[in-house]
């Protein structure tokens, strides 16, 4: 049986410099799994390699047997694929309500001039898009601000909004971009929670990026582990974390840091 | 119809007994609104009756019985109310949890109550339970009833069941017996049992008969004319709480009327704008956070304006003040400028509140600076205080059209005698006065003082108008032999927008000094305003702007008191005072002890100590 996520061989160069070597790794359908490593080890290039904002040098990306790679960023959302970014990447003078209803646009069929007479399936598909952005509403517990102007919003739950927003195209395939970075305690255990209820309730296939150890390790079925752009482990996460090479990599890195 | 109401006053009714009726008489009128996905659902009383029978038969079938206590937790939704009644209809009693609370204290309640079932609103509430029953054994505990499954569909714990398919197992039930089991509930067996606070020691569980619930809850009703056609109210706070469960459940049930439950706790005020309550209780915090929101937001405006309103609201608030204190009355011209400034000018802000269909608006639970209270009466808001215990049900004194002087508590309600001990505590006997406390023979004898129920409470009376001072333990004597109720200090410097909580200290002192907790959004607004940078609470405390500012808060409430009652000296808290450190209550009461023995070195540091 092939795996739900592929990822063979990628590589990518910027100029002189090896960002990513010969990755590979798989993900199962409906598991939640996690790429960490320490900084600049080549994560998000990955990420964006998978999600098409980056074309690979060499190596395959594929879906359910099908090729994303040469897919084009814009039809990513139509092949089940969706995703959030590290630095927020929302409307920040749109509502709540409309950010997520973009979201759904690739879901919508109706072209813009019968969205101007707006009968029959316009109205009715306008009618569930409204509907399904209620009940991504309620599922990430943000009634609260649905009607406000997401700049005012807290970190937090901007960052919510930009899940939201990702879940909106009803995606087999969600990538997180480092979800928690930046929250506070509270914060990272509500996303915690969120995560595994996308899965659970969605049956949505999740891989992350995270720099947070903790939550990784909590809620992760699967670990992989890069370090200088190469893959230095993977397998279940108490496996991972106890392994030597990835304890130096990351007390290595630390170290780097704290000097 | 008056017969009724004259059967509730006397409580010869009971809680389920009453749902029967409505649901018989009127069973296609509206009982319910629920907001769900952000469109409100109706619920009829039709279909109340069914699901609390349904529920009722299901927890018959999970094996509870007559006796029995069944537990919930979550915030307001309408399985509360089913679950709930289903339990009384069975000859249950029901325990209500706060949704806020830490594990700890919902497993000490579930192991004291020896509830055999909890039902849970959602994951958060049964994930707390699952930790009691590892940690704690709950013995007694059958099963966990969980309303949404969202995020447990693949918890395989062999006591969690699903709401949903309770209320399926009762399907096929036989409802002549169910109501069989309802006309043979007394009005005197015990209908819920509400845990105190515990602002000292371990919550203690209070027995409330259904006699109990009505009178308390009838009396409000009529003394202000509430019926099923003019009772409307949102249900917001928790309703494990004696007062929410008298204002939504059981009112509820006395009128036929209509119960909204607000979305979430971060929508109740969208939800009030939408729904315009007629009937609206609230503690002290919200209406001083709805006082702060307004005055915030006009603050924003041009200087000019700020300076008119600011005239006005002074302007308005010294004539309402006219209107509740004895032998005062304002004037013609300025009854008649009230009333213009009111009918035009705060109709709107009236509005904004969504209080404007409000014919009564009610304050309990918690001691009030009557400021607060004014500031509402000059927009045209009347604020009635109610007073009362878990113990007596809920309302035991309350204020009503013309007993409603400045700072006091009003009346007692018709079947309440009250009086005053020699020391000033106020005690009372009646038949709304609880029936002891579950399994705790000794402190329902301390309750008790000659069949008085005594409230820990000094209290003053004036005209038949009663006062309260302050809480008999709270009452400072410095060392100097002065007697000083905190409260009163409390309540002036908390009138401040920038101070959130006070906490004034100095028994066996030399002079009177109080700990502080700046309210964080009104000074990080301020502190922006004036360029100060800041990253913390904490941060923000040690600012010597911000210490600045709160001393001119300090100056301005001092002086209203007697220089030996003034706060000579403050220290302002580094962090915010927090239900889960143990420094609150679930009802955001001060714990009092515990903050004395946290902040030890303060306290210490401001009497010149070594601590």
């Amino acid at each position: 049986m092939s795996a739900f996520l592929e990822v063979e061989a990628l590589a990518k160069n910027f100029g002189g410099v090896q960002a990513v070597k010969d990755v590979s790794f798989c993900v199962e359908k409906g598991s939640i799994c996690s790429v960490i490593g320490p900084n600049g080890a080549g994560k998000t290039t990955v990420f964006n390699m998978i999600s098409g904002l980056l074309r690979p040098n060499s190596g395959h990306v594929r879906l359910e047997g099908q090729a994303l790679t040469g897919v084009p960023a814009h039809r990513m959302a139509r092949m089940g694929l969706g995703r959030t970014f590290q630095n927020l990447a929302v409307f920040g003078h749109a509502s709540v309500v409309d950010n997520i209803l973009i979201g759904m646009h690739s879901k919508l069929r109706s072209g813009p001039f019968s969205a101007a007479i707006y009968w029959g399936r316009t109205r009715r598909e306008e009618v569930a898009a409204r509907e399904h952005v209620e009940k991504i509403i309620d599922f990430l517990e943000i009634q609260g601000v649905r009607d406000l102007p997401v700049g005012t919003l807290s970190y937090g739950v901007q960052k919510r909004v930009e899940l939201a927003r990702a879940l909106a195209s009803e995606p087999k395939l969600l990538l997180l971009d480092e979800m928690v970075s930046g929250m506070n305690q509270e914060e990272t255990e509500d996303i915690a929670r969120f995560i595994l209820d996308i899965r659970e309730e969605l049956g949505t296939t999740v891989v992350m990026v995270e720099h947070d150890l903790g939550i990784v390790t909590d809620i992760s079925d699967k670990l992989v582990v890069l370090d200088f752009g190469r893959k230095i482990a993977d397998g279940q996460p108490h496996d991972v974390i106890s392994d030597p090479t990835v304890i130096a990599a990351y007390m290595g890195a630390e170290q780097g840091a704290a000097a | 119809m008056s017969d009724l109401v004259e059967n509730l006053l006397s409580g010869e009714n009971t809680l389920p007994q009453l749902l029967l009726h409505w649901a018989h008489e009127q069973p296609h009128a509206l009982a319910f609104r629920e907001k769900d996905l952000g469109i409100w659902r109706r619920i009829t009383w039709g279909t109340y009756l069914e699901n609390v029978r349904y529920f009722a038969s299901g927890l018959e079938e999970l094996g509870f019985r007559s006796g029995d206590r069944l537990a919930i937790a979550g915030e307001g939704i309408p399985e509360w109310m089913y679950a709930d009644i289903a339990a009384q209809s069975l000859g249950g009693t029901c325990v209500g949890l706060y949704p806020t609370s830490p594990w700890q204290e919902l497993s000490y309640i579930l192991r004291h109550s020896r509830a055999r079932v909890v039902v849970c609103a959602d994951q958060e509430q049964t994930d707390k339970v699952l930790d009691a029953m590892e940690h704690d054994g709950l013995p007694d505990l059958d099963w966990i009833v969980c309303v949404d499954p969202k995020g447990m569909r693949h918890y395989n714990h062999a006591k969690i069941v699903f709401f949903k398919d309770v209320l399926e197992r009762g399907h096929g039930a036989d409802s002549v017996r169910f109501e069989r089991n309802i006309k043979a509930l007394s009005p005197d067996q015990p209908a819920i049992v509400v845990y105190t606070s515990g602002t000292t020691g371990a919550p203690k569980g209070a027995l409330l008969t259904h006699r109990n619930l009505l009178i308390a809850s009838q009396s409000v009703l009529s003394a202000h004319g509430y019926d099923g056609r003019t009772h409307e109210t949102v249900c917001y706070l928790p309703l494990c709480h004696v007062a929410e469960r008298s204002f939504s459940t059981v009112m509820h049930l006395c009128c036929g009327s209509v119960v909204n439950f607000a979305e979430s706790v971060d929508t109740v005020s969208a939800d009030l704008r939408e729904i315009a309550p007629t009937i609206f209780l609230g503690v002290p915090r919200i209406w001083e956070k709805l006082q702060q929101t307004i005055l915030i937001k006009l603050r924003e405006s041009y200087a000019i304006n700020q300076w008119i309103v600011d005239r006005t609201i002074a302007y308005a608030m010294r004539n309402a003040r006219k209107e509740i204190v004895p032998g005062e009355r304002p004037g013609a011209i300025d009854r008649a400028a009230l009333w213009l400034l009111r009918k035009v000018v705060f109709r709107n802000l009236r509005r904004f509140a969504g209080l404007h269909r409000c014919r009564a608006c009610f304050c309990g639970a918690a001691a009030v600076s009557p400021e607060v209270l004014l500031f509402f009466r000059a927009m045209g808001l009347p604020i009635f205080q109610l007073y009362g215990m878990t113990e007596t049900a809920a309302v035991a004194i309350q204020q009503i059209p013309g007993k409603e002087s400045f700072g006091g508590v009003g009346v007692p309600i018709p079947s309440m005698q009250v009086k005053l001990g020699p020391d000033g505590e106020l005690m009372m006997r009646g038949p709304s006065i609880f029936a002891g406390y579950l399994d705790a023979p000794e402190a329902t004898e301390n309750a008790f003082a000659d069949g008085w129920l005594t409230s820990g409470d000094i209290a003053s009376v004036d005209d038949g108008e009663y006062r309260i001072v302050d809480r008999k333990k709270d009452l400072i004597v410095t060392s100097g032999g002065k007697n000083i109720a905190p409260s009163e200090l409390e309540h002036a410097l908390k009138e401040s927008p920038y101070v959130r909580e006070a906490i004034v200290l100095g028994d066996g002192r030399n002079f009177v000094s109080a700990l502080l907790q700046i309210d964080h959004d009104v000074v990080a607004k301020w502190a922006q305003e004036q360029q100060l940078s800041f990253t913390t609470f904490r941060s923000l405390t040690a600012l010597p702007e911000v210490l600045k500012l709160i001393d001119g808060a300090v100056n301005e409430a001092n002086a209203r008191f007697a220089r030996v009652a003034q706060v000579r000296k403050f220290v302002l808290l580094e962090k915010e005072l927090d239900h889960d450190d143990g420094e609150l209550t679930a009802t955001m009461k001060v714990r009092r002890k515990a903050i004395a023995e946290k902040y030890a070195a303060q306290i210490a540091e401001i009497y010149g100590e070594r601590a």
